[in-house]
């Protein structure tokens, strides 16, 4: 069986009063209307099934033994012609040699797009070792997928490279970042598509610059500075902990090529900064630890006290020609109050939201199942759990599209391991719907893809640098980032 | 036509006379035409050239080998799935690796593995024979890949845990089989025109063989230049050799821009195997390989015509007879037979079977000491059968780390065996990072698949436990085990009617969670971990704890334990082990536990007075520690106290 119009629905079906099991979950989602097809397996039956998709313009049977795959052209006309309204599935599968129908269900088709691109590392879920690594970009209209960057291009078996982070300013690529760790370390930063490699570690900071923000408006980038260490349960079904032991925020002017200090307080583990829309205020999380443990090390003292470490949301005004923060306030006061901690926070582009990821302790949510993404209004400062977008399982990296219609997150949800994007339709009226996962050609790659989706972005263009361009510039030396005291 | 008809007109054409000049000529010809050595003979060199090769491999794979090779499929992986041949396809010579991971699962049944393997040698060294159009007498020389390919699947040693390249095993024997394909394929070509395209349309297969496409369009300039005329144009001379060479240079860099996860330089050695980590470079198991592709450099310089003279039979014979010989010396000289290398494999199986019989048989056989692996695999077999405090110091204990002897690699045990020892620990957090962090470093095979389906199985993580076991059921030898356990991750509980999850479930359910890190030995961890835990809630995590208690040859951490014990199996006779442990310690430390009042068996008691007594007689007599360790192994080696005194230095890695 293929696709199309040659299929036809059987006429024998006996129907079943519940909802077809698919993977992945597609039933009653809301989409973008530039999405690519949303291609599932039936999980009924043992060998064939196919599904007729009903629209405004007509209706389109699909079948390919277990699978449902849409042919793109057909798909692109049922967006366009079910905009704003609903395409209806009906599923039928053959089992025990007999077809069964399921309940009907539906995919709304928003009125709105989603960025053409988002990328993403691709990462096994390691623990201490690493091998191959590299950003993706993949593009959300159809399948097509390139890497921007493979730490293998550098990469030998005496000098290996991780990579991390990846950043860009206002959703272009023009200006974008990524760090590099071991073997030609640094950071790689394109400035109004020009590419360098940057050392931001500094005798007085604690390290290179680690989580990201680029400010909106000016050449200036945002980093936390972090000491991570990392530990193993024993038994504990979360089995990693990563702990900051020390974390401070640092500012890189670009234009400069000069680091200050924005926060480095004796006691605070300051962390994922990220900027308004406006780029007047500075948001990031911060946990109070004091360390009162002389006789041993202070990652020995992390690690057994690693569930007392809990932070809350800031915020500080900033000055982006004076380059001045003040006023420091607690914008919601997770650990405390609630003996939660925040972590991860976006500001949405209208600036009137702010998602973030919340579970009972910790800095590092993708390994805390208890991890979900909650979002606050900054103007009531009420704060929500989205429940169309969580799971029993991890929700971390929350993230807005450029319009502010879509939310992306990683989720672990799956099985408990692997990342994978899930994406939800965020209404004007603030609703966040039901998430689905990231669209791929055969639905069952995310079964053998036995790798994560780290740190899902958002890009309204593609990279252009070749990856090629990019091994060749890290393989320069780094240019030392100077310090500027206050 | 009739015979007589021939005859008359065969008389005509001698009888008709050419021209003078053509006279000399010919009798210029015919007295310079050799003889050539007699076909029979040559075929003859060629069948047991042949069937020698053919013998040789049969014998070093699947008679002294069988164990590695299985161990090799274990360690490799193959699925029809479009993501595997994608990864594969990540680097020039992807396509090699695909069909070479599909070969290697055969190993599986080493016999049929290994059968395939040398079918497609023997296959070879002929098609090398018409592809560099060599007579069939010098069939030795062309043996001689097919013995590099021979070496270089024996030859590795631990390598074989860490290896990097999908499909190692058979990628040298594909490798060359595809480039000889390649070389043939153009000798089809006469035309130059057809010569030049032909050539083009090999540097194009790079993106799917790597470096043997290179080696291909090397042997294409090689043959042009040996099957060069005088009469050829200078602009043919030239470019038939030269446009090889050329697209040698330029294919790799012009694919380089398709090809963003390989480095610039590797990329004209793509497929080549390096055997190399961030400590120690190899070059013993690359050597094979350098052979393998210099050795057909010379065939199209071997002399094409054979004369039947003594001093071309006797040169013959004597390159047939030195190729065969040399090659089984070289065969003889790099297959890996260190004992305990083939033991740990046989020993690994058995465990991963949970044949504990077979896994105590290994341990008894082994003529000198084992490897820390194997006195860990013992020990949990020893647990398994509910044997650990009767027979746990009847086995050597001493453990050696493994070398590789020709090189310094450097065996790390979380990187061999350490999933699987985590595993029957009940550690399944850290048998899940160990193959996490293996298959990061290696690539997911078969093995680590099972050790992390098994532990998510135990852990209760059912959708993980059900990718993985989706995964094996898309594999050729490894479906029937993952539909076995699938059941599980639709009912949980139908794990209690799984035998083989009963201790291992026992003891993880019973251990608390701390947050924790083994710093890569794993070895140390445990006994570490193991002999600091105190548990009354588990006969078998219990008695795991005593038992580690005495490996670490701490009293008082043994103590409690011991007490403990005999507190949670009131009424059973107290296994010798403890006997001897308590009666030592109670000696060694009197204020450390009262033993005046313990129901030590006679022969225990009997047994720690004539080993104190012989000891002491034997320091009198002035021997050092080892001599007395020595003297005393053949009749107290089976004891705690012997144990305790004198198996020391032992490395763990």
């Amino acid at each position: 069986m293929a696709c199309g119009q040659h299929l036809t629905v059987p006429s024998d079906v006996t129907l079943e009063s519940r909802l077809p099991k698919i993977y992945p979950d597609y039933t009653e989602v809301t989409i973008p209307v530039n999405i690519c097809p949303l291609n599932f397996a039936v999980q009924e039956g043992e060998t064939d099934a196919m599904a007729r998709f009903t629209f405004p313009g007509g209706e389109f049977i699909y079948g390919d033994g277990q699978k449902v795959l849409i042919d793109e052209e057909q798909w692109k006309e049922m967006l366009e012609s079910a905009k704003g309204k609903e395409i209806k599935v009906e599923v039928f599968a053959k089992v025990n040699g007999a077809w069964k129908g399921y309940q009907p269900f539906n995919i709304y088709v928003a009125e709105d797009s989603i960025d053409e691109y988002i990328s993403y590392r691709a990462i096994q879920p390691s623990y201490v070792a690493y091998e191959r690594l590299s950003i993706n970009q993949r593009n959300l209209t159809n399948f097509d997928e390139q890497e921007i960057y493979n730490n293998m291009s550098v990469s030998s078996e005496k000098v290996g490279q991780c990579i991390n982070c990846h950043s860009y300013k206002n959703y272009k690529t023009d200006n974008m970042l990524f760090h590099m760790r071991q073997g030609y370390g640094g950071t790689m930063l394109v400035s109004n598509g020009e590419l360098k490699k940057i050392d931001l570690k500094t005798d007085e900071t604690l390290s290179a610059g680690v989580y990201p923000s680029w400010h909106p408006t000016h050449n200036l980038i945002a980093f936390s500075t972090n000491k991570t260490g990392q530990s193993f349960h024993t038994k504990d079904l979360n089995k990693i902990e990563v702990q900051d032991t020390e974390s401070d925020l640092i500012l890189y002017d670009v234009d400069k090529n000069e680091v200050s200090i924005i926060s480095e307080l004796d006691d605070e583990l300051e962390v994922f900064p990220t900027w308004s829309p406006d780029g007047k205020k500075l948001y990031f999380c911060s946990a109070h630890f004091e360390y009162y443990n002389d006789s041993i090390e202070k990652s020995a003292e992390m690690i057994q006290r690693y569930k007392e470490v809990k932070y809350s949301l800031y915020s500080a005004d900033f000055n982006p020609d004076t380059k001045e923060f003040s006023n420091v306030e607690m914008v919601y006061n997770a650990a405390d109050s609630l003996n939660q901690s925040v972590t991860l926070p976006r500001v949405s582009p209208d600036g009137k939201y702010i998602l973030f990821s919340q579970a009972e302790f910790g800095c590092f949510h993708v390994w805390h199942a208890d991890a979900d993404i909650y979002m606050m209004d900054l103007k009531t400062k009420e704060v929500q759990k989205l429940d169309a977008v969580n799971s029993e399982r991890s929700e971390s990296y929350p993230t807005w599209s450029s319009n502010g219609r879509w939310i992306m997150v990683d989720s672990r949800r799956d099985d408990g391991n692997y990342t994978r994007p899930y994406i939800a339709y965020f209404d004007k009226n603030g609703k966040a719907h039901k998430a689905f996962m990231l669209p791929q050609k055969d639905p069952n790659f995310y079964t053998f893809y036995l790798r994560s989706f780290n740190r899902p972005e958002f890009m309204v263009e593609p990279v252009k640098i070749t990856p090629q361009e990019f091994a060749a510039k890290a393989k320069e030396d780094a240019i030392p980032a100077k310090y500027a005291d206050k | 036509m009739s015979k007589k008809n021939n005859h008359r007109r065969d008389i005509a054409a001698e009888t008709k006379k050419p021209p003078l000049t053509q006279q000399k000529v010919q009798i210029s010809k015919k007295e310079k035409k050799p003889l050539s050595l007699t076909t029979g003979a040559s075929v003859c060199i060629a069948i047991i050239v042949t069937v020698t090769v053919a013998v040789l491999g049969v014998y070093h794979l699947i008679v002294r080998n069988s164990d590695m090779l299985y161990m090799a499929q274990s360690k490799d992986f193959f699925s029809f799935d479009s993501t595997f041949r994608a990864d594969c396809m990540h680097t020039p010579g992807g396509f090699i690796s695909w069909v070479s991971s599909f070969l290697t699962q055969f190993f599986f049944h080493p016999s049929l593995g290994a059968s395939i393997m040398v079918v497609i040698w023997v296959v070879s060294i002929w098609l090398s024979k018409f592809t560099f159009r060599v007579k069939m007498a010098w069939m030795a020389v062309l043996a001689i890949p097919a013995v590099c390919l021979l070496v270089s699947t024996i030859d590795t040693g631990y390598w074989l845990y860490y290896c990097k390249q999908t499909g190692y095993w058979f990628y040298g024997t594909l490798g060359y089989l595809f480039t000889n394909l390649l070389v043939l394929f153009h000798s089809c070509f006469k035309k130059k025109f057809n010569c030049i395209f032909v050539t083009f349309l090999i540097a194009v297969t790079y993106p799917f063989l790597g470096w043997y496409t290179l080696l291909a369009l090397l042997y294409v300039a090689v043959l042009s230049l040996c099957h060069m005329k005088t009469d050829d144009s200078l602009a043919s001379k030239m470019l038939l050799p030269l446009i090889p060479l050329v697209l040698i240079g330029i294919t790799p860099l012009v694919c380089y821009q398709f090809y963003s996860g390989v480095r610039f330089e590797d990329m004209w050695m793509a497929g080549f195997p390096f055997f190399e980590n961030d400590n120690v470079t190899s070059f013993t198991p690359s050597i094979p390989f350098i052979v393998l592709a210099a050795v057909p450099l010379l065939f199209p310089f071997l002399p094409k015509k054979v004369e039947n003279s003594t001093g071309m039979t006797w040169g013959i014979t004597l390159v047939t007879t030195a190729v065969l010989v040399l090659s089984w010396l070289w065969v003889e000289k790099s297959d890996f037979q260190n004992y305990n290398y083939h033991a740990e494999m046989r020993m690994y199986r058995a465990a991963e079977e949970q044949d504990w019989d077979k896994v105590l048989d290994e341990m008894s056989n082994i003529p000198g000491d084992a490897s820390r692996e194997m006195v860990l695999f013992k020990n949990i077999a020893l647990m398994n059968k509910g044997e650990m405090g009767t027979k746990m110091f009847k086995y050597n204990n001493m453990g050696e780390p493994p070398t590789n002897g020709f090189d310094t690699l450097r065996v790390h045990m979380v990187q061999t065996a350490a999933p699987l020892i985590y595993y029957y620990h009940g550690k399944t957090n850290f048998a899940l990072r160990w193959s996490i962090e293996n298959s990061v470093e290696f690539g997911y095979d078969y093995d680590h698949l099972k050790i992390l389906a098994r532990c998510a199985l135990v852990n209760g993580e059912m959708e993980m436990a059900k990718r993985y076991l989706n995964i094996l059921q898309s594999t050729l030898y490894y479906r029937d085990w993952a539909e076995r356990l699938m059941p599980i991750t639709e009912k949980p509980e139908l794990i209690k009617k799984f035998k083989e999850f009963d201790s291992v479930r026992e003891l993880r359910d019973h251990m608390g969670t701390v947050l924790d890190g083994d710093n890569g030995l794993c070895e140390m961890y445990l006994l570490t971990y193991f002999s600091q835990t105190m548990n009354k809630d588990s006969k078998l995590l219990q008695e795991l704890t005593l038992n580690y208690a005495l490996i670490q040859k701490d009293i008082q951490l043994f103590w409690p334990r011991f007490f403990l014990y005999a507190q949670m199996h009131q009424g059973e006779p107290m296994p010798i082990h403890y006997q001897e442990a308590a009666i030592l310690y109670g000696n060694l430390e009197p204020e450390s536990a009262d033993i005046s009042t313990m129901p030590f068996q006679e022969e225990v008691k009997k047994s720690y007075e004539g080993f104190h007594n012989m000891t002491q007689s034997l320091l009198q007599a002035g021997l050092d520690s080892d001599a007395i360790g020595e003297a005393t192994k053949s009749t107290y080696g089976n004891t705690f106290y012997w144990f305790y005194f004198f198996c020391r230095d032992v490395h763990s890695y």
